[in-house]
């Protein structure tokens, strides 16, 4: 079998091997045994690294499980500053935890695979600073993306509509994610529970960057955003990511 | 079958070593059986020693018998050229091959966020006091050439590079007898960034 993918995870398997965790658009999220990956210069070598987007030959072997056998990899686009940059690295460390955790095995979710490269692609650029609005607008992407979908613009309770920046800051109606990942104008929050005030121009970036993460303009409290971003993400999946420190320690 | 509880304790000490499974753990066991008792015996001694006597040198993070390794206390080493690897298995490489006559700083590991590695699990704080207290000339940053070793390099330069210590990054790209068709797209690049001059050649 043969697929295009992005390399989501690396682990050393035995003397030589490796074992590759890829998000594939023919055959959804997989791993994969790569015999001889870490002595093989032929086969391997160069070829299979984190985030690096691959066209992969495996097969699925009798006894091996749900493990794939690697036959082939070559490289068809590496995004060198995802490697040389800490900020980047740690980012897209983020979004490969996240694949492998949100994407389902098995699934072939073609939205879910080109919304990987754009958001690998904008990371990779040179032009785009990394930082945690970056970090901010690549996760709410891809929960997007992979149809975990957060109405940033409505309370998910009553309708109403976050207000709109052009009315006075004091007039504005406070909305705030309850935990699991709602959207809640102050009216409906529910006073035991806990949650993360957003401001207005808060919500408008994250329903922006949901849509378009390359033109998310820069956000005035990404602290505040990548907050709201990984409050959705527990929302759906279980704990935090163990990315979410080094990502905190770097882009702080 | 009943397997004597003292061999099914022996295998299942063995399947705990990296990359043994419990049938070549059988079958290291059966090996030490099938040699002489004196074998095991010291066997046994080397694995007790070797736990109470090695442990990390003080300055650099190498196995030794002492407070510092034999390298941190050979006078003939340039003390004031430092070269970080990730393991000891990498300083052992470039021992092997007399390449590089400095001293070294042993991580233990590269920055894996993936896994919950980040700096603290690393050995970087001593490095970072080290580069700051020692007036080192040079630091070369060895840490293997894939995406975690590359962005170690990264951050490694980035916390150093402010304190005035030369920095810099062992070379990449093609290795020795191989054949530019077979070579991916990124080895390829990073060998033409990497090209040099060629020097003068002596015709005498």
């Amino acid at each position: 079998m043969s697929s295009e993918a992005f390399v989501l995870r690396l682990q050393d398997y035995r003397e030589a091997d490796r074992i590759v965790w890829l998000l594939s658009n023919e055959h959804g999220r997989l791993s994969a045994l790569a015999r001889g990956a870490r002595n093989s210069r032929r086969r391997f070598t160069g070829q299979i690294d984190l985030f690096q987007r691959v066209r992969v030959e495996f097969a699925h072997r009798r006894g091996q499980g749900r493990l794939a056998t690697l036959t082939e990899a070559r490289a068809l686009s590496s995004y060198p500053l995802l490697r040389q940059d800490p900020g980047r690295f740690a980012i897209a460390c983020v979004v490969a935890e996240l694949l492998t955790r949100i994407a389902p095995e098995g699934d072939i979710d073609p939205a879910l695979f080109d919304c990987v490269g754009l958001v690998l692609e904008t990371l990779a650029d040179e032009k785009i600073a990394p930082g945690l609005g970056l970090a901010a607008a690549a996760v709410v992407r891809l929960l997007t993306a992979a149809g975990f979908v957060t109405n940033w613009i409505h309370c998910a309770r009553c309708g109403r509509a976050v207000p709109s920046l052009e009315q006075p800051e004091r007039e504005r109606q406070p909305f705030a994610l309850e935990h699991g990942g709602a959207l809640v104008c102050g009216d409906c929050l529910s006073p035991r529970g806990t949650a993360r005030r957003l401001s207005a121009a808060d919500c408008l970036w994250l329903a922006q960057a949901c849509r378009r993460m390359e033109c998310a303009p820069a956000t005035t409290s990404p602290g505040n955003v990548i907050g709201a971003a990984f409050d959705v993400l527990r929302g759906v999946t279980s704990g935090p990511l163990k990315a979410e420190r080094f990502l905190f320690e770097i882009l702080r | 079958m009943t397997i004597p509880p003292a061999l099914e304790q022996l295998v299942a000490h063995l399947c705990r070593l990296p990359g043994i499974g419990e049938k070549s753990a059988y079958r290291l066991a059966f090996h030490i059986l099938s040699e002489p008792p004196e074998y095991a015996r010291e066997f046994g001694r080397c694995l007790e020693t070797v736990r109470e006597r090695v442990l990390f040198c003080e300055r650099c993070f190498n196995l030794a018998e002492t407070t510092l390794c034999p390298i941190c206390q050979d006078p003939r080493r340039d003390q004031m050229v430092v070269c970080v690897v990730e393991s000891v298995q990498d300083l052992l490489a470039l021992e092997r091959a007399r390449v590089f006559s400095g001293v070294y700083h042993v991580l233990h590991g590269t920055l894996s966020p993936l896994r919950g590695i980040g700096p603290d699990e690393l050995r970087v704080a001593p490095l970072v006091v080290r580069a700051r207290e020692s007036g080192l000339s040079e630091l070369i940053l060895a840490t293997n050439v894939d995406v975690e070793g590359e962005a170690t390099a990264g951050y490694l330069a980035a916390a150093i590079r402010p304190m005035g210590v030369p920095v810099t990054r062992i070379a990449a790209g093609l290795p020795m007898g191989s054949e530019l068709e077979f070579m991916d797209d990124v080895t390829l690049s990073r060998a033409f960034e990497g090209r040099k001059a060629l020097g003068h050649i002596d015709r005498r």
